[in-house]
């Protein structure tokens, strides 16, 4: 099920909702709990019930041994037996996610290499399998190092499949949820809660509907479908996928933190304007922020983070953000992406360190393009798309100028440009530049919605135009498109 | 308190403009959707299927009934009116497939408007199993016979709202809705042939593009490798209707620009189906063949893009199958084809 359908919005929510408070009112709190985790399978279920045994099982398994973990701390084993159990814990929980998602991937390069003709799984992938497995991956780590309590399997499961962050995260982490799940009083309504839900929903689905959705047209007749790409359009499309991407993933988040809001859950947040980083580690501090957060805390860190001299912190730097590129998506395309983000961050680091500056504008134009280039091989399918796009850019295939101005700038003829629709190939418009730049402002000039959560009073103003952009969102919803963040 | 007003004043006037906006376009019905036309109104939407329609009813009797998709649109009613008498309405529609010839037949059979004659035209991807049907084709209750959904099942829905209010606009301002086919729904490709008359339009660009479309399968041959059995049975049922009303048919097959024509045989895929596709139509029909290589479909001018043609080029093929007898020996073409079970 979609946050933005009209089941999710007019039929699930409200039932689940009224439920829920329901039988905690009655004082039925375990009921009350089962019936929310039940929800939450049930919207799991809802694109295909093949994929529910996978997170039942996923859940019972990580539910055991991270309960192993914690006896075997209070009971005093040998470290050796915890860890040994902590490395199978981890590894079936990659070995699950490595078949899963990156099966075909290896098959496929295995008869590259060696010529072989292995024929490829084609499993589907299961919902959200890279974003409850680094939840409970996070678990056992914790649960090993003591830092976990014991949780009963019902609270467990409301961690791992609570519906408004199971399929695309904010990647939530126990500290922060089993409190909230414990909390008596946010087992009553909260009217503050619900008036503060409904606006930040309505926020993320106009994010998602009306902004991203629009955005996605043209990126996807840019990278898909167009044979080549002139400059302009090059440009049109590398931007409107950057714009997409936040527009979308943020969209959702928002929409996520929103809903939870309604059962006074508190999810942390996950953007914050990443598009004004002046740099690739800012950049990384405001995008996707509980995912570098696990980055951090469960493979930099682990791995020596900066503890063991300046090269250990570039390799430990590359290793993390390669494997952070691979989480994304089985493809090698993700694997540069990633690369690319670790470069830049030892580039970043080694410049710091020598104690150069930039002017700020300066430092957030190089990042800004920097971001929106490296978007494009995360983007693309393949890598003829990625080098179709960025030979666009480059002016390899040509410059087009939008034909009203052939009149004024004729002499342009000479040096090889062309006058006609400078969109046309991504199916844009004469309007389509100017939203961009439009988009451009807005992210760059403008607070967040978390900015202005943080600060504004709900007011009968606020709430009108949060009814007013939900309308909006509503009406333009007939034409129903996944989330980006779905398949990662 | 204040917050639990907030919350219903949120839940008042989102409802409230869902409700409004729902029942502004169910009203209105811009899409013509709905059985009903509660205002009685011309619809700012004028789809070319719909425009058809509406003609259509306007015209006395139909001798004569061109069908086909948008490369048989510039088949000149007055010309057919001259090989065969009587008059001729021009049926072809964009992105034409089996079942709109088949629904528009049986619209005119039930409106007792029995033509005496089809010419219809044939394209090599009528038969392709991937194409979905036309969304103008499903939101026509008269032409639609498939029973599936129209385009939108939803009123709640922002670009009909503004349809609506344009139409609404349209009605209060009492402005004519602007018909761009003349009433024997012959579509003039006005823009096109003014950019031609002022030598503006670059032909081989045109050309070239469109094939290279149609070849990335940006176009109606995605994926096109097997044949639509559906759609084989629809033009069966068109043919048994045509027996059983006694409606002389004669076929050809669109022609496609010599460079389209190369680009398939460099297709493997695609050159297979259309073996696959002139064998399939032998079994059913006797037609003229216009898509093959010959110095007409070499000829640039002869096309709008490497599909459509112009003019000039259709009264060409209409002289072909009525076998004028002003016709060159250099003028003759298409090769005929007689059916073969």
């Amino acid at each position: 099920m979609l946050f933005n359908s009209y089941e999710f919005i007019f039929a699930f929510l409200p039932i689940t909702f009224f439920i829920y408070f329901y039988l905690n009112h009655k004082r039925l709190t375990e009921a009350s709990k089962a019936f929310l985790v039940f929800s939450s399978l049930f919207f799991y279920s809802w694109w295909n019930i093949a994929y529910l045994p996978i997170i039942l099982t996923s859940m019972l398994f990580n539910y055991v041994v991270g309960t192993s973990l914690n006896k075997e701390q209070e009971e005093g084993h040998h470290r050796f037996s915890k860890k040994s159990l902590l490395a199978f814990g981890i590894v079936s929980n990659i070995a699950l996610l490595a078949y899963f998602k990156y099966m075909d991937f290896f098959i496929e390069n295995i008869n590259l290499v060696s010529g072989s003709t292995i024929d490829l799984l084609q499993l589907a992938l299961p919902l959200a399998i890279s974003f409850f497995t680094f939840q409970q991956i996070a678990y056992l780590v914790d649960s090993y190092r003591g830092e976990t309590a014991e949780y009963d399997f019902l609270n467990y499961s409301l961690f791992v499949t609570f519906f408004p962050q199971l399929i695309a995260g904010p990647i939530v982490h126990h500290s922060e949820m089993m409190p909230q799940f414990a909390k008596t009083r946010n087992k009553v309504k909260n009217y503050r809660n619900i008036a503060m839900g409904l606006f930040i929903f309505s926020i993320g689905l106009f994010k998602k509907v009306v902004i991203a959705d629009t955005f996605a047209t043209w990126a996807t007749n840019g990278f898909d479908i167009a044979p080549t790409l002139n400059l302009f359009a090059a440009w049109a499309t590398s931007l409107s996928y950057t714009f997409q991407l936040y527009f979308d993933f943020s969209g959702y988040t928002d929409m996520a933190i929103g809903i939870a809001l309604l059962f006074n859950i508190k999810l942390p947040i996950n953007f914050n304007s990443p598009y004004k980083a002046t740099n690739i580690q800012d950049f990384w501090r405001r995008w996707h922020i509980t995912l570098s957060r696990f980055l951090k805390d469960y493979i930099y860190i682990p791995l020596g983070g900066n503890r063991k001299g300046e090269f250990r912190t570039y390799t430990n730097l590359m290793a993390t953000f390669i494997l952070g590129g691979i989480w994304h998506g089985a493809g090698w395309t993700f694997m540069f992406w990633g690369f690319l983000h670790g470069a830049a961050l030892v580039i970043h680091r080694a410049w710091s360190k020598l104690g150069f500056k930039l002017w700020t504008w300066l430092a957030w134009l190089i990042t800004f393009n920097f971001i929106n280039i490296a978007w494009v091989f995360f983007r693309a399918k393949e890598w003829d798309d990625a080098l179709k796009v960025l030979g666009g850019m480059a002016g390899l295939s040509g410059i087009i100028i939008k034909d009203k101005l052939e009149g004024k700038l004729y002499f342009l003829h000479n040096y090889g440009v062309e006058f006609a629709k400078v969109t046309e190939h991504i199916g844009g418009d004469s309007d389509s530049l100017k939203l961009i730049v439009f988009a451009l402002i807005i992210t760059f000039l403008f607070k967040n919605s978390t900015q202005y959560i943080k600060t504004i009073q709900l007011s009968s103003k606020m709430i009108l135009l949060a009814s007013f952009l939900f309308t909006w969102a509503v009406l333009s919803m007939h034409k129903i498109s996944d989330f980006l963040y779905f398949n990662f | 308190m204040y917050n639990k007003n907030l919350i219903k004043l949120f839940l008042f006037s989102s409802i409230s403009a869902l409700l409004i906006a729902g029942f502004i376009n169910y009203l209105v019905d811009p899409l013509s959707e709905t059985k009903y036309n509660v205002f009685s109104i011309d619809k700012v939407v004028q789809t070319v299927r719909r425009n058809k329609l509406m003609l259509s009813k306007k015209a006395n009797t139909i001798d004569n009934l061109v069908l086909g998709s948008s490369r048989s649109m510039q088949l000149n009613p007055e010309t057919i009116s001259k090989y065969l008498g009587g008059s001729t309405f021009n049926f072809a529609v964009n992105s034409g497939l089996p079942e709109d010839f088949l629904g528009t037949l049986r619209h005119l059979i039930r409106e007792n408007k029995i033509p005496k004659n089809i010419i219809l035209g044939l394209d090599f991807y009528f038969l392709n199993d991937k194409l979905l049907p036309e969304a103008d084709f499903l939101s026509e209750p008269e032409l639609n016979f498939l029973n599936l959904e129209t385009r939108s099942s939803t009123f709640f829905s922002l670009d009909k709202l503004i349809l609506s209010m344009k139409n609404i606009y349209m009605v209060v301002r009492k402005k004519e809705i602007e018909y761009k086919l003349d009433n024997h729904g012959y579509l003039p490709y006005r823009v096109q042939d003014s950019l031609i008359k002022n030598n503006q339009y670059d032909f081989f660009k045109n050309i070239q593009e469109d094939s290279q479309n149609y070849m990335n399968g940006k176009y109606s041959y995605k994926q096109y490798d097997q044949l639509s059995p559906k759609r084989i049975d629809y033009l069966l049922e068109l043919i048994t209707l045509c027996e059983d009303y006694n409606i002389k048919l004669y076929v050809f097959l669109s022609p496609v620009h010599s460079f389209h024509y190369k680009e398939i045989n460099n297709n493997n895929t695609l050159t297979n189906t259309l073996i696959e596709f002139k064998r399939e139509i032998r079994k059913h029909f006797s037609y003229y063949d216009f898509m093959y290589i010959n110095h007409i479909n070499n000829n640039d001018e002869n096309f709008y893009d490497s599909v459509h043609i112009r003019k000039n080029y259709t009264d060409l093929i209409l002289a072909n199958i009525f076998n004028d007898s002003s016709l060159t020996k250099e003028q003759r073409i298409g090769i005929y084809t007689k059916k073969r079970d």
